[in-house]
């Protein structure tokens, strides 16, 4: 049994995205407050992990001292600006009046929800493949490794992914710091966390966008399948890229529904973040800023000043956050050690058999009993809310979804080191699961904005 | 149908899936919850806790095996071994490294490769392992020896 220390961590990163959260959003309802719980914690830990990172970046090796200091002033910093700035926003911090009892009794039914993750967290502690692998292997070399902990980008380790960033083992190292040990119960608390953060956030974006207390329904089915709570627990990487793709999609969005330029900032950071965590989470940052800008553009467009602050605040969150992934394929990544271009390798061409075989997979997975019956669902939510899945905000989900399945379905197709049906077989599931918030999102709401209750 | 039907339509197909999908998620919630309870979880790494911090964190030390690691079983082992390990990495085939862990089939194939490269064999696992010194190799120890746990489940081969 770890000691409450293990969670003061998670705390301080709680509290850091609060602050910068209550500091640029100056929403009250009850409906808020969820929105703004779910957004905090994700943020928060990514800046933590992008904390730590700088220890390496600026010291070349962890100095604790450093990074908690750091966890110290920048808090510090947030609340002294808040106190100037916003103070009447920073004295209503928590806002729990305005949580009413429809909404009270829907996040506890959530909470209960999450039990289910909760054992399955606990069934496997160590988590699963790629938690020994990759992801909790780096964080133990990292924490542990002292001057050596470059050591984990020898191209020799390709079975490590020595190309993938580091935003979650950074986040595991971070969790340590307090207890000084590399605790087994750190990266289990974080893939619990970040589980609950994701559907927490589909659930408290769907209820806050519909104002329909079935979006609980989303959260609810997906927490029901254990396909979703085995992949989700796994300590892989594959959760924090569905949350912070489900994030910086619904800042975004909201952006441009409400003309709030500080969601812009909002999602750049969490994009920023996005580039940091996998390969596939620098495209998928890239294609949903490359989506979502130019409709961002055109949806306030007659406000040329607002135009100028929405795209330079997105950009300007997007760099801040991404300084790490910036330097991280700069300085140290040595590059993808399993990739053939079978575009051009007559030893391993890319052939029609190969794209075959990538769409009969992704059929025969969308349907798979281990699923539940979910995307099937999804798709029938998706039929209901018919033109209204491409309209207004609901455009940028889909055209995101629809590029990034592309860009995936290339990368499988073009890149042939690996033998198509066992890659396919070890790593489409995961690939769905990162998609599967941000899809469940996207159709809920096209969906049960048809059968809206009145208005409050 | 307008759409407001077709909603209500979804929604009710929608709790019908969550319906099922929750009494089979208690069910097997129970089953892994009692299961855990009679056996924990096999961690193939276990023994190797503390192995590195014991060795003050060699930045690598040498794997061999006589087993094929397209081998499920023999993958999972390195694996877990290997992060038990860290961060001390392990160089597989690398019999050079000042120390040698040798996770083979039985005792005696790794004690017989141990004999075959000159190098003496140190501790032995619970489960088979040989950790084998190089008399030739030494290297500079560096790195965080803050994971300090008692070795002790490791006896002399």
């Amino acid at each position: 049994m770890e000691p409450p220390l293990i969670l003061l961590p998670f705390l301080i990163s709680l509290l850091i995205g609060y602050l910068v959260l209550t500091i640029l959003l100056d929403e009250e309802d009850g409906d808020s407050l969820l929105v703004k719980i779910f957004l905090a914690g994700g943020l928060g830990m990514g800046l933590s992990g992008d904390m730590t990172f700088y220890s390496y970046l600026l010291l070349d090796q962890l100095h604790p001292s450093l990074v908690i200091a750091g966890h110290v002033i920048l808090p510090g910093l947030l609340f002294l600006y808040g106190l100037v700035a916003h103070k009447q926003r920073l004295f209503k911090i928590i806002p729990f009046k305005s949580l009413d009892g429809k909404t009270a009794g829907l996040t506890i039914l959530f909470l209960l929800a999450l039990v289910p993750a909760w054992e399955q967290a606990q069934f496997f502690p160590f988590g699963g493949w790629d938690a020994w692998q990759v992801w909790n292997f780096k964080a133990k070399v990292l924490f542990l490794g002292g001057d050596n902990w470059k050591n984990i980008f020898a191209p020799d380790l390709w079975r490590t992914s020595p190309h993938y960033p580091l935003l979650l083992p950074l986040i595991n190292v971070w969790g340590w710091l307090f207890v000084n040990r590399a605790a087994d119960a750190g990266p289990l608390l974080t893939s619990f966390l970040f589980t609950a953060l994701t559907t927490g956030l589909l659930f408290a974006a769907l209820l806050k966008t519909t104002k329909n207390p079935f979006s609980i329904l989303a959260a609810l089915l997906l927490l029901t399948v254990p396909q979703f709570n085995v992949l989700a627990t796994s300590q892989y990487c594959d959760i924090v890229v569905a949350y912070y793709i489900l994030a910086g999609v619904y800042c975004l969005e909201q952006s441009w529904k409400t003309h709030n330029k500080h969601y812009a900032l909002l999602a750049g950071l969490f994009l920023g973040l996005l580039s940091f965590t996998k390969p596939e989470g620098l495209i998928a940052a890239g294609l949903i800023a490359f989506t979502g800008l130019p409709v961002l553009v055109l949806s306030v467009l007659p406000d040329k000043k607002l135009v100028r602050s929405c795209c330079a605040l997105l950009l300007t969150g997007l760099i801040l956050t991404a300084i790490p992934t910036f330097a991280f394929h700069a300085l140290y990544s040595p590059g993808n050690q399993t990739f053939i271009n079978g575009l051009t390798s007559a030893q391993k061409p890319a052939d029609w058999e190969r794209l075959r075989t990538i769409f009969v997979s992704l059929g025969q997975e969308l349907i798979s009993v281990k699923w539940r019956g979910i995307w099937l669902l999804l798709f029938v939510g998706g039929a209901i809310g018919g033109k209204r899945c491409f309209q207004n905000q609901n455009l940028l989900p889909g055209l995101f979804l629809f590029s990034y399945l592309s860009a995936i379905a290339a990368y499988y197709f073009i890149n042939t080191h690996f033998e198509i049906r066992w890659w396919l077989d070890v790593s489409l599931n995961r690939i769905l699961l990162s998609v599967l918030p941000v899809t469940a999102f996207w159709t809920f709401r096209a969906a049960l904005s048809g059968h809206a209750e009145p208005k409050r | 149908m307008t759409k407001k039907p077709l909603t209500t339509l979804f929604l009710i197909l929608g709790i019908i899936v969550l319906g099922v999908n929750s009494f089979n998620i208690i069910r097997y919630t129970a089953r892994i919850c009692k299961l855990r309870r009679h056996a924990p979880y096999p961690f193939m790494g276990s023994h190797f806790t503390g192995l590195s911090a014991a060795l003050k964190n060699p930045p690598f030390i040498g794997y061999y095996t006589d087993q094929n690691l397209d081998d499920i079983g023999a993958a999972t082992r390195f694996a877990q071994i290997q992060l038990a390990v860290a961060p001390t990495i392990l160089d597989l085939g690398n019999t050079g490294h000042e120390y040698i862990l040798f996770v083979c089939s039985t005792p005696q194939i790794a004690l017989n490769k141990i004999k075959d490269i000159g190098a003496i064999p140190v501790l032995k696992s619970p489960s088979g392992a040989i950790l084998a010194k190089n008399p030739l190799r030494s290297f500079h120890q560096t790195g965080n020896t803050r994971e300090r746990r008692d070795y002790k489940k490791w006896s002399r081969p």
